[in-house]
C-alpha cells in the first residue's frame, strides 16, 4: 500500500482530478511568499514566519495535487499535509520536509499566543520553506 | 522541581526515581549504592525498594564479588509498558540535555512554562528556550528526536545572546520571570 492509499483510507486526503495549473499557481505563490518574507524578516519577523509557513504549506499541497489528491478538512487539514510531507521527505530525500510540522506549530504559537521569533529562527523558517518548495516543485 | 508529580501512580517519588534509573537511564546492571546515589535516596531505602521490585519480578540481581548488581528484568510482562511510562514522565530533561549537548553553539538552554512549574499537574507539552548561535535546524531536529521518545510535543525557541539580553516583550518577560529547569 502506498502512502497515498494509506492517507486516503484514513480519511485524511481524497482523490481529485489532475490540476497542474492550480499546483503551478501555488508553487508560484510560494516563491513570492518567500521573496516577501526575506524582505520583511527584520521589520516583521512574525509576518515573515507566517509567509514562510504559507510557502511551505502551498508547496506541500501543490505536490499532493500533482499526485491527484487534496487534503480533507474534517480531521484538520494539517494532519494530511504533515503526514504527506513526512512521507515525501523519504521519497525525495529532503529532510526539510520533516520540519514542516514544526514550522506549522511555531507559526501557530505566534498566531494564537505570545510567541515571538528571533532572527535565526526566521532565517531557518525561510530556508526550510525554500527547500520544501524546491523539493515539491521538482515533482512537476 | 519535585520529581514524581507528573504521574502520581507510584508509591513514592523515591520509588519512581529508582524505577526510572533501572528502567530508563541505567545502561546495564548497577550496584545498590550507585542506584541509591543516582535516585537521591538512602541506601536502606533503596535496598527495601529493590527487594519489593525483585519479589514482584520487575528487577533482577546478581552478586559479583561483594557487589550486588541490579537491573530491570526485560522479560517481565510489564517491562515495555512501565519503561514507556517512565520515559514519558522522567525522560524529557535528561534526554533533552543529551540531545542538546550534541549541538554546537548553545550557551544556555532550559525548560520553561508548564513543564517547569511544579504546581502544574498535567502539562501537555514541553517548552524549551535555547540561547546561543546554533544551527536552528539542528536544534529542531534534536527536539524532534526527543519528542518522538517521550510522546509529547517539544517546542523550541532560539535566541542569540544579544536578542535574549535585550528582549523585553510579553513572551520574554514571562519566560525570564517564570520557573525553569536548566538543561546545561
Amino acid at each position: 500500500m502506498t502512502t497515498l492509499d494509506e492517507l486516503r483510507n484514513r480519511g485524511l486526503i481524497e482523490v481529485v482530478e489532475p490540476d497542474q495549473a492550480t499546483a503551478t499557481k501555488w508553487f508560484d505563490d510560494a516563491g513570492r511568499h518567500l521573496e516577501a518574507a526575506t524582505k520583511i524578516a527584520e521589520l516583521d519577523p512574525s509576518g515573515a514566519y507566517v509567509l514562510a509557513y504559507d510557502a511551505a504549506r502551498k508547496s506541500v499541497a501543490g505536490a499532493l495535487l500533482m499526485s491527484e489528491h487534496r487534503v480533507l478538512s474534517r480531521h484538520g487539514s494539517h494532519q494530511g499535509l504533515v503526514q504527506y510531507a513526512d512521507a515525501l521527505a523519504t521519497q525525495v530525500d529532503e529532510p526539510a520536509l520533516n520540519r514542516f510540522d514544526r514550522l506549522r506549530r511555531n507559526r501557530n504559537r505566534s498566531e494564537y499566543g505570545s510567541q515571538t521569533f528571533g532572527k535565526a529562527e526566521v532565517k531557518e523558517a525561510i530556508d526550510t520553506a525554500g527547500a520544501i518548495r524546491a523539493a515539491c516543485a521538482s515533482l512537476i | 522541581m519535585k520529581v514524581g508529580t507528573r504521574l502520581p501512580l507510584y508509591r513514592s517519588p523515591e520509588q519512581e526515581r529508582l524505577l526510572g534509573e533501572l528502567f530508563v537511564f541505567a545502561e546495564g546492571p548497577i550496584s545498590l549504592s550507585e542506584l541509591a546515589r543516582r535516585a537521591g535516596t538512602s541506601l536502606g531505602g533503596a535496598h527495601k525498594e529493590v527487594e519489593r521490585l525483585e519479589s514482584a519480578g520487575l528487577v533482577g540481581s546478581t552478586t559479583v564479588g561483594r557487589n550486588r548488581l541490579i537491573e530491570a528484568d526485560s522479560s517481565s510482562p510489564v517491562y515495555t509498558e512501565l519503561r514507556g511510562l517512565l520515559l514519558k514522565t522522567l525522560g524529557p530533561e535528561p534526554l533533552l540535555r543529551t540531545a542538546l549537548a550534541d549541538v554546537n553553539g548553545i550557551e544556555d538552554a532550559f525548560i520553561y512554562g508548564s513543564w517547569a512549574d511544579p504546581a502544574e499537574k498535567a502539562p501537555a507539552d514541553i517548552d524549551v528556550l535555547v540561547v546561543g548561535d546554533p544551527d536552528v535546524g539542528e536544534v529542531y531536529d534534536a527536539a524532534s528526536a526527543v519528542e518522538a521518545k517521550v510522546g509529547r510535543p517539544v517546542n523550541v525557541t532560539v535566541r542569540s545572546p544579544a536578542e535574549w539580553e535585550e528582549a523585553d516583550g510579553l513572551f520574554e518577560r514571562a519566560v525570564k520571570t517564570g520557573p525553569r529547569i536548566d538543561l546545561r
